[in-house]
């Protein structure tokens, strides 16, 4: 059937869209080129080594953790990738919340940016930033699933379900999203930190 | 639903579910046939274009799913990276600070 085909399509061009670190955000995930051939995927690769030497170095590899220095340092690009991949993200599930209309997209991408400056504060980091966009995209799919599930217009009780589990699983995706901002912000908070803060003591200042 | 040639002649008849066991209803090869083949025919096009439509929704909502699932990873892979070098390590889900920094 067209549409399955469709279903197939479009996953694979959301992969290949966000399929290397270089990609900008040119449109949103459904504009993409459904009929390309499917390509390697860098940025995967990129994700698995940098998983595999937070895993080695969590697990007290000191060779892993200089590794993990250097890769981050070798890769600034990485913050610009998961940063578009977040403004094509939100692009497609505001496209999924406001379904048409330039009033409702505009309030949805306003009340967006007002979460977005509350969560940030006035100095976040660069990832602290990444995380802030992954909660406010966390936040449209919650919204989504929500409006989904109290559409009582039609289809069959395990359709129904399934709609009340995939609400369900965006709201405790979304929950995470905000503990991993918390999280971060307990145990390193730069970003919190003014930048000129008071400080009370310094220690080879002279006064005399 | 569907038209049945006997003898020379098409007959319409309609199939449905009732009861626990299948009905078949005649309705013979007059006007009242053609009214009920044609309501037959617009209520399958109205399903199918549902159906079709339901699909489409579903694939636009999987795309964008995939770009969630991505830059979930991504988050939660650097912000692992930049604990595990301020000095943390995870312990079975939480985060600890390290005794001794190496």
């Amino acid at each position: 059937m067209d549409a399955e085909h469709k279903l197939k399509a479009a996953r694979a061009a959301a992969e290949s869209q966000a399929a290397t670190p270089e990609t900008k955000p040119t449109g949103s995930a459904d504009e993409a080129d459904c009929g390309s051939a499917p390509k390697a995927d860098p940025a995967a690769a990129l994700r698995a080594r940098l998983k595999d030497l937070a895993t080695r170095a969590n697990a007290g590899d000191h060779k892993a953790l200089a590794e993990l220095r250097v890769f981050l340092n070798d890769h600034p690009e990485v913050a610009e990738f998961v940063g578009n991949l977040a403004k094509i993200a939100e692009r497609a599930w505001i496209g999924l919340v406001v379904d048409e209309g330039v009033l409702g997209r505009e309030t949805v991408q306003r009340q967006l940016k007002k979460l977005k400056a509350e969560l940030a504060g006035e100095h976040p980091t660069t990832l602290e930033q990444l995380l802030v966009d992954h909660i406010a995209v966390c936040h449209l799919a919650e919204h989504h699933a929500q409006m989904l599930a109290a559409d009582v217009s039609g289809g069959t009780i395990p359709q129904a379900v399934l709609r009340l589990k995939r609400s369900e699983s965006a709201q405790k995706r979304f929950l995470t999203a905000i503990r991993t901002l918390t999280t971060l912000r307990a145990r390193a908070p730069a970003g919190l930190a003014p930048l000129d803060s008071i400080k009370i003591h310094t220690p080879n200042e002279k006064l005399a | 639903m569907a038209w049945k040639t006997r003898s020379g002649h098409r007959y319409y008849y309609r199939t449905r579910w009732q009861d626990g066991r299948s009905q078949t209803i005649y309705y013979g090869r007059g006007a009242e046939a053609e009214k009920q083949a044609q309501q037959d025919a617009d209520r399958h096009r109205e399903k199918q274009t549902r159906r079709a439509r339901l699909l489409a929704d579903e694939a636009r909502v999987a795309a964008a799913e995939l770009l969630l699932h991505q830059l979930t990873d991504w988050t939660a892979v650097l912000t692992m990276a930049t604990l595990l070098l301020t000095g943390h390590y995870n312990h079975h889900g939480t985060w600890r600070r390290k005794a001794f920094l190496p």
